[in-house]
């Protein structure tokens, strides 16, 4: 039997010279990069990541906190931690994490009271917020609104289904994506991608105007609807339904790591920055002045007639900070003309400022006395916190 | 949650508010700062009533405060309302609404000796069929596997759903106090 197969005919001369198209060199570099990551090197695709500290690698409160039955901040810096009453944690910093992907911290949350039954209003997440003037290319609230990808590292006992949440604070609106924990124990990489919203600019300002939540555990009043997988006004009941029940056992841990988020509708390699790049971003919500026995804090005298006092300088931060500090007796000091006075915690004179404060110590101290400020106990503490 | 605020220290304009929280080892200190998270609580407090944590009275500088943040929290909330009050009724849909438009084109009217636009009819609102009042779902019974399935008719779930959110939102509007109204309506 014979087959005749016809081809279209090809013009070589054509063909050739398409291959002589103009391009510049960095173009040449690009078309011949073999990963993504050359690529980003060539068109410097900096700064993507509007994720603080997502490679857990920064905890200025410590490395462990147990007993978690509240909202606050904890461990790594930036990551907050909303439990409404559903359960009992400890949340840590681990240097469990996936293999070969370049991290060596984590977050991790573990049970230890357990609650299988959720009261409806009760809720477990971990989040992170940002502030609106750090986010006004997103476009959010216009036709030319964003996309925007999460891509993160997760490992669970607890597998099965478990929600994320974008909510914008300034205009109550929320969208979720649902992702699978697939196998025990096995650091999985998830990316979800979220529409860009037309509706809603959040506001140019230092306030909280978009946050980004993992749901763990919630009770009926976030899962009693149907998820909202597009932007919509907030309706609490579509915001994590089908989340799994992480407070069911006291064996139920979850971690997570190289947490990036990033417009667009793809997830980029995980944009590591160097520690002390990583730090001076936390810094602007979170600064620790000293902690422990014999930590300096800085130099004064007498304010006021009897008042310890010295100027304290710190990062700037993005309002005007409150002072976080443990209390007691003995805990801080002024060592001056040979004599130490003591006493056991600090006001302060803000001046509104955002990188500045006076300190004011809670004893009473001569008059003309200048000296060293320190802390000497163990568990003196004291930071600025200008969190969101 | 928020245990105790007490006044530590107070020059000129500037005052801290000491916050102890119960189930923290650490003294949270903070001015008067509406950016500031932890003043932010300290007016949620007083926003839910939980005024005993100041001990004698609420300082008169938090109140003012908590009384503008309740303020634009309800202006806010309102304004949802009315707009979820404003969209239509799926049990109801929507009537197609026709009116007379000009063309852009004219033509002489011998009569009144003048152009006249020449008028055509336009669907100005799209009619939108409402919803089937009921659906039909099958149960089954969980204790008895092997039993037949049975059909029940129930209120389509779309209804119920709009229902409770109009629900909510007139519950809203009619919980809104009249200078919050009185602030929407002057916008």
């Amino acid at each position: 039997m014979t087959v005749n197969v016809s081809k279209p005919s090809i013009n070589l001369r054509e063909k050739i010279s398409e291959l002589d198209k103009p391009s510049g060199i960095a173009g040449e570099h690009i078309l011949r990069s073999e990963t993504p990551q050359e690529v980003f090197e060539y068109i410097g695709a900096r700064n993507r990541n509007i994720i603080i500290n997502g490679d857990m690698s920064i905890a200025q409160r410590g490395t462990s906190t147990a007993s978690i039955t509240g909202n606050g901040y904890h461990t790594i810096d930036r990551f907050n931690t909303i439990n409404t009453t559903l359960g009992t944690w400890t949340q840590s910093q681990e240097t469990d994490v996936p293999t070969g992907q370049g991290f060596s911290k984590s977050l991790k949350m573990a049970c230890t009271t357990a609650d299988a039954s959720p009261a409806s209003g009760d809720r477990l997440d971990i989040q992170q917020k940002f502030e609106g003037q750090m986010l006004q290319y997103l476009k959010k609230g216009t036709s030319n609104a964003e996309s925007l990808t999460l891509s993160f590292w997760v490992k669970s006992n607890k597998t099965g289904t478990y929600i994320v949440e974008l909510f914008d604070n300034d205009n109550a609106r929320q969208i979720s994506q649902a992702y699978t924990i697939d196998s025990a124990s096995t650091w999985e990489k998830k990316t979800l991608t979220f529409s860009g919203d037309t509706s809603g600019a959040l506001n140019n300002d230092n306030g909280s105007s978009l946050q980004v939540s993992w749901f763990l555990a919630v009770g009926n009043n976030y899962s009693s609807g149907t998820l909202s997988t597009s932007w919509t006004s907030n309706t609490n009941a579509n915001r994590a339904v089908g989340q799994v029940n992480l407070a069911d056992s006291t064996s139920n841990e979850w971690y997570i790591t190289g947490v990036q988020l990033e417009v667009g509708k793809f997830a980029t390699p995980f944009e590591f920055l160097p520690y002390d790049v990583n730090l001076q971003r936390c810094f602007r919500y979170y600064e620790l002045l000293a902690a422990g026995y014999a930590k300096m804090l800085g130099f004064g005298g007498a304010y006021n007639a009897n008042t310890p006092a010295f100027v304290s300088y710190y990062h700037p931060k993005r309002t005007t900070p409150s002072i976080d500090q443990t209390s007691g007796a003995g805990y801080y000091r002024i060592y001056g003309n040979g004599v130490e006075y003591t006493w056991s915690a600090y006001s302060a004179l803000f001046q509104a400022s955002t990188t500045q404060a006076m300190l004011l110590g809670s004893g009473t101290i001569p008059q003309g006395l200048i000296g060293l400020f320190d802390t000497i106990s163990g568990s003196s503490y004291i930071a600025y916190d200008a969190e969101l | 949650m928020i245990q105790t605020v007490e006044k530590v220290y107070v020059e000129g304009n500037f005052t801290n508010y000491k916050v102890t929280y119960n189930n923290s080892d650490r003294v949270i200190l903070c001015l008067q700062d509406t950016a500031n998270r932890h003043y932010q609580e300290i007016l949620d407090e007083i926003i839910n009533g939980n005024t005993s944590i100041f001990g004698d009275s609420v300082p008169e500088e938090l109140q003012t405060d908590a009384d503008a943040k309740l303020f634009k929290q309800q202006y806010n909330a309102y304004g949802t309302a009315v707009e979820r009050l404003a969209q239509y009724q799926v049990a109801l849909g929507v009537e197609e609404v026709r009116e007379m438009q000009p063309t852009g084109e004219q033509v002489f009217n011998e009569e009144t000796l003048e152009m006249e636009d020449v008028m055509h009819e336009v669907v100005v609102v799209q009619a939108i069929e409402p919803v089937e009042a009921t659906v039909e779902i099958t149960v089954y019974d969980e204790s008895n596997p092997e039993a037949e399935p049975t059909i029940q008719t129930i209120e389509n779930p779309l209804i119920t759903k709009d229902n409770q959110e109009r629900a909510e939102a007139q519950a809203v509007v009619n919980n809104t106090p009249q200078a919050v109204i009185d602030a929407w309506n002057e916008v």
